[in-house]
């Protein structure tokens, strides 16, 4: 307890908010098996046909549906609508950038590793690329959470 | 605005703020369940908050249910902020003063900062 009991409320309040931004298991699973299928697209795209393009579009589609469904019923169960702009959480901002900088930059890899027939090369890059993006994302919300606990964020 | 603002120290006013200041919205039920107190405790204070125009109220509804969403005004940020300070200010002091009583259960702030 500090001399101020005030601020032990505030804490706590915050606290009890930054808890929101935690995501439970099942996603981070989820999250994880959609990233590698994310980043290998270049991969899985070559061994299929043309006709199949579509098929893929309508995945990624899909998911993209899901991913905003998912954040929408969260929002609507728990009460709490914290902002959805990274740029209102200023430590997480530097990771999320990093994240999208190495997501592209992984990506770009595969995709070109592929396009010069290098798949086996291509394989070993895709893990390492959603290990590094998929820490990086770790690191994002944890960067949220803490700065929603320190009252940091500016909505 | 800066320093201290008596209508933070009233009932659970503080932490409703605290609670609001890092969220875009927060429904009633979810406000009442994390402050811990009563229905009544939460609408007479957001009220007051609401009057002093640092509290923003929505009605709307999920399915056929009525629901009450509140988010902090700029207004009611910035008061905030400023009565943060200005606790933290006071704690500095009392860190900083030799003999120090203890404060909790109620302090008096004038006495302590003066």
């Amino acid at each position: 307890m500090s001399k101020v009991p005030e601020l032990d409320q505030v804490a706590d309040a915050r606290r009890r908010l930054a808890a929101h931004a935690r995501l439970p298991l099942g996603y981070w699973v989820f999250y994880g098996v959609a990233l590698v299928a994310l980043a290998g697209l270049p991969l899985w795209t070559s061994w299929l046909g043309a006709a199949d393009h579509p098929l893929v579009s309508w995945g990624v589609a899909a998911l993209g549906i899901a991913s905003a469904g998912y954040a929408w019923n969260r929002r609507r169960r728990t009460g709490v609508h914290l902002p959805k702009r990274v740029g209102a959480y200023p430590s997480a901002r530097p990771w999320w950038l990093a994240g999208l900088a190495l997501t592209l930059a992984g990506f770009g890899a595969i995709f070109t590793l592929v396009a010069q027939d290098l798949r086996p090369v291509a394989y070993g890059v895709l893990p390492v690329v959603a290990i590094a993006v998929f820490a990086l994302q770790l690191k994002t919300r944890s960067a949220m959470e803490r700065d929603l606990q320190e009252g940091r964020v500016r909505p | 605005m800066t320093g201290r603002d008596p209508l933070f120290e009233t009932g659970p006013r503080l932490a409703l703020c605290a609670l609001l200041q890092g969220a875009e919205w927060v429904e009633f039920a979810t406000t009442r369940d994390m402050l811990g107190v009563s229905d009544s405790v939460v609408s007479k204070h957001s009220r007051t908050l609401e009057e002093a125009g640092y509290l923003e109220v929505r009605k709307g509804s999920v399915g056929r249910r009525p629901r009450t969403w509140f988010r902090l005004t700029a207004a009611g940020q910035s008061a905030l902020r400023g009565h943060l300070d200005w606790l933290a200010h006071l704690r500095h002091a009392l860190d900083d003063a030799p003999h120090a009583g203890n404060t909790a259960g109620g302090t008096d702030y004038d006495d302590a900062v003066t």
